[in-house]
């Protein structure tokens, strides 16, 4: 009877060490707030919107486990490789226009160094230049504005001596409002460039 | 000239005009950390990456011993651990068009997922798929480890 015991133990511990195949996990973001991820397959879904929360997934029959905590040295061990190979994160600036001018305010150009210092701290830095209106006028309109007034900090950038390819220039029309609006709002703080590097 | 031939001459035509059009086609990513043994699958053949290269809609990102950080035009970014194959499915960011989605998937290894301004715009739109699960993101980060099948 002991042996019998002996290789029942052994293969429930074999079953039980062979653990979940996959894991996810909601992290915060550097200010400390979190989103939330739902993790789904054919047999349920679990939401998770806790920092450090994780759910484990055993296969694709079984539903995403209720969430566990874990703590920074289970992280780290899993995942220190991946989080420390994680690109900085891009930094945003937002121009403005003197109102009905071609002419950056003044506040917009001071902006302008700050940008050219940014550029030297992202490995094989790109600039992102992207046109954007508020709500008044047609989407097609502001589409073609928006773009007319990227492409004017683009020339002003290039003019004071960023290398052109490493800048790609669109327009977002009314479509990525910084404050949400109904149509046909006039909001001068949606009237902007932004400017990212990343 | 034979009907073997004149086939013959289409077919490379097109490989040329497919190299061309690939050649022509936007990065949708970037390289910006490359640590140790880190590569693309890219159709038929597979290359070293190094910090600069592009990234293209349907490449494969994989490590053996090393790890790598890629950032996306909309500036999402993913980054890897060792021993870890991702594929780039699906990256569309035109706000303008209405045409925005996100989607990779972590075939194996560990992975970290930032989200971008797709995400912001459209988080419906953007999934991360695994072999044993898919996650859907609200406006942040996570991380996933998946053990191949």
């Amino acid at each position: 009877m002991p042996i019998r015991i002996w290789i029942w133990t052994l293969l429930l511990m074999l079953t039980a060490c062979a653990g979940p195949r996959s894991t996810f996990v909601l992290i915060p973001e550097p200010d400390g707030s979190v989103g939330a991820i739902a993790v789904s397959n054919q047999a349920g879904s679990q939401t998770i919107d806790q920092p450090n929360q994780a759910t484990d997934v055993a296969n694709a029959s079984e539903a995403p486990r209720p969430p566990t905590t874990l703590s920074a040295a289970q992280i780290s061990k899993t995942w220190g490789s991946a989080i420390k190979a994680a690109p900085r994160d891009p930094k945003h600036f937002l121009l403005y226009f003197v109102s009905g001018t071609d002419q950056l305010t003044q506040e917009s150009q001071a902006l302008i160094p700050g940008i050219f210092a940014s550029i030297k701290e992202f490995p094989a830095p790109e600039v992102s230049v992207v046109g954007h209106t508020d709500t008044v006028g047609s989407d097609a309109a502001n589409a073609a504005l928006a773009m007319q007034r990227a492409e004017m900090v683009r020339d002003l950038l290039v003019k004071d001596g960023l290398d052109p390819k490493m800048i790609e220039v669109d327009s977002h029309g009314e479509k990525n409002l910084l404050i949400p609006t109904p149509d046909n709002t006039d909001e001068p703080r949606n009237r902007r460039v932004e400017v990212t590097v990343r | 000239m034979n009907r073997l031939t004149a086939a013959a001459l289409i077919a490379i035509a097109v490989a040329i005009a497919g190299f061309e059009a690939r050649a022509q086609e936007t990065a949708v990513a970037r390289v910006k950390i490359a640590e140790g043994d880190t590569f693309v699958m890219r159709g038929p053949t597979r290359e070293s990456l190094a910090v600069g290269e592009p990234i293209y809609l349907s490449d494969t990102v994989e490590t053996a011993a090393g790890s790598l950080g890629i950032t996306f035009l909309d500036g999402a970014r993913i980054s890897v651990g060792p021993n870890s194959i991702v594929q780039i499915k699906d990256f569309q960011y035109s706000p303008r068009d209405g045409k925005l989605a996100f989607l990779v998937n972590l075939l194996q290894g560990t992975m970290l997922y930032v989200s971008g301004v797709i995400e912001k715009l459209a988080p419906q739109s953007v999934h991360v798929e695994t072999p044993y699960a898919t996650v859907g993101v609200r406006g942040t980060r996570f991380l996933a480890r998946v053990d191949p099948e």
